[in-house]
């Protein structure tokens, strides 16, 4: 069931709010990026599985290949501990980031739905994350963000946000970024 | 292949071929994945008939399965007509698999059951000698599924040996036993399988240098970091190339140090309640010491790993001589409510698995072991394992050769078993 679309200024606002987002990510500067999350934020990024087929005839659907809020994920965050990540990335000598990731997200295929909620939006956006390390080291996040928006001042927080990566066995040692 | 020279007698120094050789990989598929006892998965993945799930015996794919009598088994999971994997689930539930190509039909016990136009085209076949082939030996000791190419291999509680003791620390302690969460984590890492093997059989050594900040972050809230493992940690060689590092607590030591995990849930409200309360039965199944006894981390020869401190087990399929997919599950005790599983997950989540604070760092560092260890004339140099020489024994309480945790031994021991492996030709 999708929910009402938006006018075209707020699809706007919402497109730049992210571009942004994903720009001060890609420059590390994570205490600003820390400041468009919610303080309620849930963070979460689930696994994904080959599970076995329904039926014949129906459809296998995404969430079934994807861990549930009580299964084993990849990412379980709220705020504060997402503070306590960039507070390690600080100290310094955090060596999966030390030296740091270079990375370049890509955010496409944004869709703005109410919710409601009142002042909340519901945010749907693919994103290619391409990262190098070091010298040759490079590598590819693919997926979705599932996202709940809030209003806050002439912006938006990210009050909500699921991560799905499109595949079950990452390739890369770690995921020490954030999506 | 001369192996004898690639470990030193004593253990303590280790050719750099061991984590790039690609010959020598080749020779540990035969000798050391084809002779091991090797993690299969966990006994709540088959709580049904026809439940089923794939898993990899090193290189090799295996259908593991509760049969329509109840019986588990393991099956490489590969047709006997032209060889594709007739299971394409990670896990489910089904009484026969049919291969995609032709239509060959196994049961859920791996046996021949149907080919097409079977009486017309096959006659004589006789079925019996068509099954799945047999993973000729399957066994589990507190829920842990491991199975063995070798069908003489001595029985799986043989060959934990004094494992046992550290294992049933974490998977015995209720009548309940445990389960694993749904879900499982799978990520690679492009290192030789013997890097996150040998990192959890002794080495929390690294964790001051490698995960400073991560225990920065512990100071900053008030926990401990690295003090427990000091003041109550020991280094283990349990024989077989098993190894251990735990806590052993002195009798007398307060309740709340019993409980399990690195302290976070003794404090958690969520899991304090729940463990206090299974300490009386903890005591009664683990006896005195066993109760006073918390691993951190833990190897099982060859690749399968438990971190009892966080709820987890892992196994780490080799993929080549540089390469390692690690699949991690979260376990906890089948009658831990769904508070405390969900405290226990998220706790293990935030500093394990490839987004854990820790856990990033481990893979890092195992990246770069590969990138540094190959060379030409890096080559007459071997990696040093002696750290702590000579300062293992026996110890009057915990079993196996016990030593600080400032000691290598139980790595020197993970790869003279190795070399005793792949030197014979058995």
């Amino acid at each position: 069931m999708s929910g009402q679309s938006v006018d075209a200024d707020t699809l706007r606002a919402v497109e730049q709010f992210l571009y942004r987002e994903a720009r001060i990510l890609d420059e590390r500067r994570f205490n600003q990026w820390m400041e468009l999350l919610a303080a309620d934020l849930v963070y979460r990024m689930p696994t994904r599985a080959n599970p076995e087929g329904k039926s014949r005839g129906e459809r296998w659907s995404v969430e079934d290949e994807l861990s549930s809020d009580d299964e084993l994920g990849f990412f379980e965050d709220t705020k504060q501990t997402i503070m306590g990540r960039v507070m390690r990335f600080g100290v310094g000598r955090a060596w999966a980031e030390h030296p740091p990731s270079r990375t370049r997200r890509l955010v496409t295929n944004i869709e703005v739905e109410s919710l409601p909620s009142e002042g909340e939006l519901r945010v749907f956006s693919n994103f290619q994350l391409y990262r190098t390390r070091r010298e040759t080291e490079t590598h590819l996040y693919v997926g979705q963000r599932q996202d709940r928006l809030r209003r806050r001042a002439e912006s938006f927080e990210i009050v909500e946000r699921r991560v799905v990566l499109d595949t079950a066995v990452l390739s890369a040692p770690n995921l020490s970024l954030f999506f | 292949m001369d192996v004898r020279p690639l470990v030193s007698d004593d253990g303590s120094r280790v050719s750099r071929r061991l984590y790039y050789d690609e010959a020598l990989y080749r020779l540990e598929q035969s000798r050391v994945f084809g002779r091991a006892w090797l993690f299969l998965g966990h006994i709540s993945q088959l709580s049904e008939a026809n439940d089923y799930f794939l898993t990899y015996m090193g290189e090799e794919s295996v259908l593991v399965s509760r049969s329509r009598e109840g019986v588990i088994g393991a099956h490489l999971n590969t047709c006997r007509h032209r060889g594709l994997r007739v299971c394409r689930a990670d896990a489910g539930n089904a009484p026969s698999f049919t291969c995609p190509y032709h239509g060959w039909t196994y049961g859920s016990d791996g046996s021949l059951r149907g080919l097409p136009r079977e009486k017309e085209l096959y006659p004589e076949i006789d079925k019996s000698a068509w099954g799945l082939i047999a993973v000729p030996r399957v066994e589990s000791y507190r829920g842990l599924i491991f199975g063995c190419f070798d069908a003489n291999a001595e029985p799986l509680d043989e060959h934990l040996g004094d494992m046992r003791f550290y294992l049933d620390s974490a998977f015995a302690r209720t009548e309940g036993g445990t389960i694993i969460l749904g879900g499982v984590q799978k990520w690679r890492v492009k290192t030789n399988w013997k890097m996150p093997a040998e990192n959890m059989v002794g080495d929390v050594f690294h964790a001051p240098t490698s995960h400073e900040t991560a225990f920065a972050l512990q100071k900053m809230a008030g926990q401990s970091g690295f003090e427990d493992l000091e003041n109550h940690g020991y280094n283990v060689a349990c024989g077989k190339g098993h190894g251990i590092t735990t806590r052993l607590y002195p009798e007398g030591s307060k309740e709340w140090m019993m409980i399990p995990g690195d302290g976070q849930f003794s404090r958690m409200p969520e899991t304090k309640g729940y463990f206090a309360g299974k300490l009386e039965e903890a005591r009664e199944r683990l006896g005195p010491v066993g109760v006073r006894t918390k691993g951190a981390t833990l190897t099982v020869f060859p690749n399968f790993s438990c971190l009892p401190s966080v709820m987890s087990f892992r196994v780490g399929h080799p993929r080549g001589p540089t390469e390692t997919e690690i699949w991690s599950w979260v376990f906890v005790d089948a009658e831990a409510p769904p508070e405390t599983r969900a405290a226990i997950r998220k706790a293990y989540t935030g500093i394990f698995g490839p987004g854990g604070i820790l856990e990033q760092d481990d893979g890092e560092n195992w990246e770069e072991v590969t990138r540094g260890a190959a060379g030409l004339h890096a080559d007459g140099h071997p990696f040093h394992l002696g750290m702590g020489m000579g300062t293992e024994g026996a110890h009057d309480e915990l079993p196996g050769l016990v030593g600080p945790i400032t000691s290598e031994h139980p790595q020197r021991h993970f790869y003279r078993h190795w070399r005793d492996l792949m030197e014979s030709e058995g």
